[in-house]
């Protein structure tokens, strides 16, 4: 009962810890993507700009 | 701009995959990634856009994005086998989960470092965003 009691506030601070330190999201920026070369991506992998391209075929 | 920016070191361009209008967007976007496997995205795609005929015209069928794939050149064997596992499905659906998060709605849509700069608009505008973004850096 103590270990289950310790376990259930472990786990709620794992969770507050989760969320208080997730990167908040404004609706108007990207996550960085790990950047590789070829596929679909021009040029210089280490360039120090990076233009992503959101598309669709048709 | 790839003269000015791109070969000269200071950007690069990533294209990402926001199929929005239908079934045929997906295949799409998936053979594309079938092509960039093969190192070949970029002739691909051009391959694609020339036979362009419409949206969801069947334009984009299976078939024909297997046609697209021979005149670019791919191996075929494994295009098919790419085509036919979807391997690249959860890729698409992941860069569309993303471009819905960052607010996307249209395309094309440009974020240059993570910030949204909107679609398409003269290249004086992109050449003020750019150098914006290279001043931030220090480039």
């Amino acid at each position: 009962m103590m270990w289950g009691g310790a376990a259930v506030v472990v786990i709620a601070v794992v969770i507050v810890a989760f969320v208080a330190f997730s990167p908040s999201n404004d609706g108007g920026t990207l996550e960085e993507e790990a950047i590789v070369s070829g596929g679909s991506l021009i040029g210089d992998p280490n360039a120090p700009v990076t233009l992503v391209e959101f598309g669709d075929f048709q | 701009m790839i003269r000015e920016y791109v070969d000269t070191g200071r950007v690069n361009i990533l294209f990402r995959h926001f199929p929005f209008i239908g079934d045929e967007s997906w295949r799409a976007a998936e053979a594309s990634e079938c092509a960039a496997e093969q190192e070949r995205f970029h002739e691909y795609e051009e391959t694609v856009f020339v036979n362009w005929n419409g949206e969801n015209e069947g334009g984009y069928s299976d078939e024909n994005l297997r046609i697209f794939a021979e005149m670019t050149g791919l191996s075929m064997d494994q295009f098919d086998d790419c085509m036919s596992t979807n391997k690249y499905l959860p890729k698409v659906q992941a860069d569309r989960d993303a471009a819905i998060d960052a607010g996307v709605n249209s395309t094309p849509t440009f974020f240059l470092n993570g910030v949204n700069i909107g679609g398409l608009r003269d290249y004086g505008y992109y050449r003020v965003r750019i150098e914006e973004a290279l001043n931030e850096v220090g480039g």
